[in-house]
């Protein structure tokens, strides 16, 4: 069932050109996850977690290397190629939510689906289904300013969701929450990694969310120093 | 992304800055409503003109002369086909002419301009120019009252409306009042006149806007034959400067003066359709002048969409990358901001043509009440479908144009970094 080669990153290389300097945000990285893993990116600012994460979820390409998701090579894919595997394969949970503000929860979770050339009525009915296994079914028709940090971040999670994804991509989904909010989500990641079998990779540099997944992989300077498994993930969230 | 959706967000975008959609499509308001209200006041125009041009030409009359008109314009070379003016027809001309198919009928044209013309118990003196009107013409000027002259007969008018006013009478008054014309002499040294007294039989409409007196042809003729002093002018033998052919009918009318020009190439054969065709490309001089001041319009009310836009990009930076980030293509995005460029550009005309029919429907009660009420069937502005669609179309290609750039850039933002846009 698990395929071992589920996302492979194969000496990947992004760099920034300022001026006459060079920034490597990633400088040479490999790894492997297979299907339905919970890896943690961890790392002080800067050392190219959210980098990682916008390649594999397809945001953006590398300039030397490759990565595969499923044996498809995002690295020189198309606009459309791309386009339609975030659309369908991933679901991205940002920080900052990045709800569109005049939009319901409900409408906002619908966002993909619009791309998905689904019908409205079909669209919003997803929508109330994803809204529910996020345990928010009681705030579909508030808007985001009317809604709390860890109601917002659960919404963008149902958005990220609603499209059934093999993969979700969450780049520090607890930075803007509180430590007991940010509990709440990491349970509710776990739970649809756990129920859902998707494949999550989240960036933090919050050591105690990431205890709570199942294989920690450390990057400095666009470089993994450490890549392990976390043999005790069920218990350090309880702390 | 469906259609229906795109049109949703753009729409919905739009509305969602409202003051800003309101000033931007003001701009393309002001422009198609410049551009449709001159279009439709020299369409209103043209029309007029042409129904006058109309009722001096007849469909199936050919005129026919020899040599140059010359307006104006440069020194003209003197060469065997130009002699650089009109030239009179010779019997030559007339037989030839003659024998061309389809001719139903020639008439010679003894028109001039007479030294006076005088009404009865006055000693008011006017200017006169007499023609003698080819039957089958007589219907393109409708008489308000009266009958029109015998053509073979004599000693009777019709004069226009304009003269019945000058002379102090109404047009049923005008009626068996007698005037008097004074010829003169072609020669300017010869001071010998002659006067002819006519009875009123007739007066033109009032919405002819034209000075003349219709005279039978006999008078005309023998009128014409003193002021040259050639008694045998307008028989074939000495045509006259202009003969006015009739046609069996209007298609017949081209080729007759087709095969007239080809008899010599100083024979010059004009139609209706060749008057028209004049008046036409005229007008569509006027009218590109005219809607000139709606392009400057236009073209100022497409940099405002492009501003427009290109602040909505800034604005909208987050959400676009949203939208990447769940599944947008570039072409959705391109799309997006095209459509919205086009609503833009589509609800301005729509408004801009509403307005201007608005508008040139008021300049059509008030001009029929006061500057316009002797011109009963003339309307200041005319719109024809064509000028309602296609001033919509226009405003909706120029605003997509306009789009163009803020789209291509709308489309291309990185979504990595519009996600992390402040
Ligand atoms: N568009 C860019 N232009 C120039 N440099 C960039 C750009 N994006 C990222 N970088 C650089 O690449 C490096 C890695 O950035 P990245 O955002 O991946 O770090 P991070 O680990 O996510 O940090 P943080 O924990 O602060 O989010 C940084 O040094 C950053 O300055
Ligand atoms: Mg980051």
């Amino acid at each position: 069932m698990q395929d071992q080669d589920f996302i492979i990153v194969n000496d990947v290389k992004r760099y920034y050109k300022i001026g006459d300097e060079i920034v490597h945000a990633l400088d040479g990285v490999s790894l492997k996850i297979p299907s339905g893993q919970f890896v943690a990116l961890l790392g002080p600012s800067g050392s190219g977690k959210s980098t990682l994460l916008n390649m594999i979820g397809g945001l953006d390409t590398p300039n030397e290397g490759h990565i595969t998701i499923s044996g498809q090579d995002l690295s020189e894919a198309s606009d459309k190629v791309l386009s339609s595997y975030r659309n369908s394969s991933v679901g991205f949970v940002f920080q900052a939510f990045n709800l569109l503000p005049s939009y319901t929860a409900q409408e906002n979770v619908a966002v993909p689906l619009i791309f998905s050339r689904m019908g409205k009525k079909e669209r919003l009915e997803r929508a109330k289904d994803a809204l529910e296994a996020v345990h928010m079914p009681h705030r579909m028709t508030h808007r985001p300013n009317e809604l709390s940090g860890g109601e917002r971040q659960r919404v963008s999670i149902a958005r990220a969701l609603v499209v059934n994804p093999k993969i979700i991509i969450a780049d520090e989904p607890t930075g803007s929450l509180d430590t007991k909010t940010g509990n709440h989500i990491m349970d509710l990641l776990q739970e649809l990694n756990e129920k859902k079998h998707i494949t999550l990779v989240i960036a933090t540099h919050d050591l105690s969310v990431a205890q709570r997944v199942q294989r920690i992989i450390r990057l400095t300077d666009g470089k993994i120093v450490e890549d392990y498994m976390n043999d005790n993930n069920q218990t350090v969230g309880a702390k | 992304m469906r259609l229906s959706d795109i049109f949703g967000i753009a729409l919905s975008n739009l509305y969602k800055s409202k003051l800003r959609t309101v000033l931007t499509t003001l701009a393309v308001v002001i422009g198609a409503l410049l551009i449709a209200l001159m279009l439709s006041v020299s369409d209103g125009l043209k029309s007029f003109i042409t129904n006058q041009f109309g009722s001096y030409f007849h469909e199936q009359s050919i005129t026919v002369y020899k040599g140059n008109y010359s307006f104006g314009g440069g020194p003209q070379e003197i060469t065997e086909n130009n002699s650089g003016s009109t030239e009179p027809l010779t019997q030559e001309d007339f037989e030839n002419i003659a024998k061309i198919a389809n001719i139903e009928a020639i008439y010679f044209n003894p028109n001039f301009n007479a030294k006076s013309v005088q009404a009865q118990d006055s000693d008011r003196l006017f200017t006169a120019s007499t023609s003698c009107l080819p039957l089958h013409e007589q219907q393109l000027r409708p008489l308000s009252v009266g009958i029109y002259v015998d053509y073979e007969g004599s000693g009777q008018a019709v004069i226009s409306y304009s003269y019945a006013k000058v002379f102090g009478w109404s047009a049923s008054e005008a009626i068996g009042k007698t005037i008097t014309i004074t010829i003169g002499k072609m020669n300017p040294f010869s001071t010998d006149s002659k006067e002819y007294t006519f009875t009123v039989c007739g007066v033109l409409d009032e919405s002819l806007a034209m000075t003349s007196i219709f005279l039978s042809f006999p008078d005309a003729a023998d009128m014409g034959r003193f002021y040259a002093d050639t008694p045998n002018l307008y028989t074939e033998a000495m045509p006259g400067y202009i003969l006015t052919i009739k046609a069996n009918s209007a298609e017949d009318a081209k080729d007759i003066a087709l095969d007239i020009r080809t008899i010599d190439s100083k024979l010059n054969a004009m139609t209706y359709d060749d008057v028209m065709i004049q008046i036409n490309s005229a007008f569509n001089v006027i009218q590109i002048g005219l809607s000139s001041f709606g392009v400057i319009a236009l073209v100022v009310a497409a940099i405002g969409i492009i501003n427009t836009l290109i602040m909505a990009i800034y604005e909208r930076t987050r959400e676009i990358g949203i939208m990447k980030a769940t599944g947008a293509t570039k072409g959705d995005i391109r799309l997006l901001f095209t459509v919205e460029s086009a609503a833009i550009g589509f609800f301005g005309g729509v408004i801009g043509v509403g307005l201007a029919m608005t508008i040139g429907w008021l300049l059509n009660v008030i001009g029929a009440q006061t500057f316009l009420s002797a011109f009963p069937n003339f309307h200041l502005s005319v719109f024809t479908p064509l000028v309602v669609i296609g001033v919509i179309l226009l405003t909706t290609i120029i605003s997509i144009m306009a789009g163009i750039y803020p789209s291509n850039r709308a489309a291309s933002l990185d979504p990595v970094e519009a996600l992390r846009y402040e």
